[in-house]
């Protein structure tokens, strides 16, 4: 699994603040040094984040989920043994949380327009021709993953987070979603397939999407 | 390998696509890609989508959970310092007292509150009938040396908690004052680490959040530029349109 870095785009962190290791402050933690958990909850609040929004798809549910995790976490430190990483604990909370929150929902994560672009006035100055979306998806390579990635299944779409941008190998995936290792590569094919089509479908092939 | 005993095997190429095959594998996969143009296109269509997910960035985090700091103020009562639950006692008595311009007199076998500053007073008289002239003067002695008590008492905390607010300890034999000064410096300590790790996560915030908007701002800018030469174009178009047609009516007549 991918250590957490501060920032998502390669911003850098105070790493100098942050010498132990995860197990040294679960550790601390447990005997009630506060400043140790905290320091965990700097070190993978951001991951955890980036996790609950690319499932969920909404930053204010993801926010939610963030604190939630590490409030259970909090609660239930005294009960963690280390017979998982906590990385991989703290992940299995959140992702727990995210699954009872679309179960509760029972409807497909949106994404949020993204910050900046004014759709008032795009809808007013675009032509008939191109929609809203096509022109924002146009000029954001972001927003077109983003609505692929709502199209699938919620199994497969948090396999391919796990790994795409969590670094997990099957295993960990495995472990997470409780399920067979052959059924976590399943799901990983399963889902890039059906992303790729819909990324044909959408105009974006790419060079080596073309067979040449 | 021939071209077709790896093509049913999706989870090969998955393994191969992620790197997550031995090395043999892998070696044996690469011999049936070179062969196989069906797999080999169908893995640079996922290794095109694995290039498109990375361009996925959530929007900036704002989540700064933190455990609530165990500073003095949210300390049981019983582990806080003494001078400083002193001061604050005695804070805010004087402070009550002077708001309400507080008045309490004892005497003549009544108590007499007086509150406010304009206020009509208030006597709660007792009649002497009731009570027994014994018991009365006895009581009122009793108000009398427990005012006074209450009253030696406050000035006493008062005056040790501005001594010791207002100056360090003494001498170095001091030993209550040199505890004190110890856990002042130890909180001063603990606040300053406090600020430098908050310091620097709000720097990696801002660096972000300018970050994206100076993303945003360029997606902005992208499109109405677009937007701009597209509608400049037409314009242009249908001036031109005008023009010929002026052009051609008038060599018609």
């Amino acid at each position: 699994m991918k250590q957490p870095r501060r920032g998502t785009r390669g911003t850098p962190g105070p790493g100098f603040l942050m010498a132990r290791t995860d197990e040294e402050l679960v550790a601390l933690s447990i005997r009630g040094d506060r400043d140790s958990f905290d320091q965990l909850i700097l070190r993978w609040e951001r991951p955890i984040y980036a996790l609950a929004y690319r499932v969920l798809g909404r930053e204010e549910e993801a926010r939610d989920v963030v604190q939630e995790t590490f409030l259970r976490a909090f609660r239930g430190i005294g009960n963690f043994r280390g017979q998982a990483k906590f990385s991989s604990w703290i992940y299995r909370i959140a992702l727990n949380l995210c699954r009872d929150w679309i179960r509760r929902e029972r409807r497909t994560p949106v994404s949020p327009t993204p910050e900046g672009v004014d759709v008032i006035e795009l809808a007013a100055e675009q032509g008939p021709v191109e929609s809203i979306e096509e022109l924002v998806a146009r000029h954001d390579m972001s927003r077109v993953v983003a609505r692929a990635m709502e199209r699938l299944p919620e199994e497969q779409r948090t396999a391919i987070i796990l790994k795409e941008y969590h670094g997990m190998t099957f295993q960990e995936i495995a472990d997470l979603q409780g399920c067979p290792l052959s059924t976590v590569k399943t799901r990983l094919y399963q889902g890039l397939s059906v992303l790729r089509r819909h990324l044909q479908e959408q105009g974006h092939h790419g060079s080596a999407g073309q067979g040449s | 390998m021939s071209s077709t005993i790896g093509c049913g095997n999706k989870q090969r190429l998955v393994e191969y696509l992620y790197r997550e095959d031995s090395g043999g594998e892998r070696a044996d996969f690469e011999r049936h890609l070179a062969t196989c143009v069906r797999c080999t296109e169908e893995l640079r269509g996922l290794e095109f989508v694995r290039q498109e997910l990375a361009e996925w960035a959530p929007p900036p985090a704002r989540v700064h959970f933190r455990l609530a700091p165990e500073s003095a103020a949210r300390r049981p009562l019983w582990r806080q310092p003494l001078w400083g639950l002193a001061a604050a006692a005695t804070l805010l008595l004087a402070v009550g007292a002077a708001v309400a311009n507080l008045d309490v007199r004892v005497g003549g076998g009544e108590i007499v509150i007086r509150t406010g500053w304009a206020a009509p007073t208030i006597a709660a008289k007792r009649p002497a009938a009731v009570v027994p002239l014994s018991t009365a003067a006895a009581r009122e002695q009793e108000w009398q040396a427990a005012l006074k008590d209450l009253e030696t008492r406050l000035r006493t905390d008062f005056a040790k908690t501005s001594s010791a607010a207002a100056q360090p300890p003494a001498s170095p034999g001091d030993v209550n004052g040199a505890a004190l000064l110890r856990e002042v410096r130890a909180l001063i300590s603990e606040s300053e680490k406090r600020q430098d790790r908050q310091l620097a996560l709000r720097l990696t915030d801002m660096v972000q959040d300018v970050e994206a908007q100076r993303r945003a701002d360029l997606v902005r800018i992208e499109q109405n530029m677009g937007q701009l030469e597209g509608l400049t174009g037409a314009e242009a178009a249908r001036q031109r349109e005008m023009l010929n047609y002026l052009v051609r009516v008038s060599q018609r007549r």
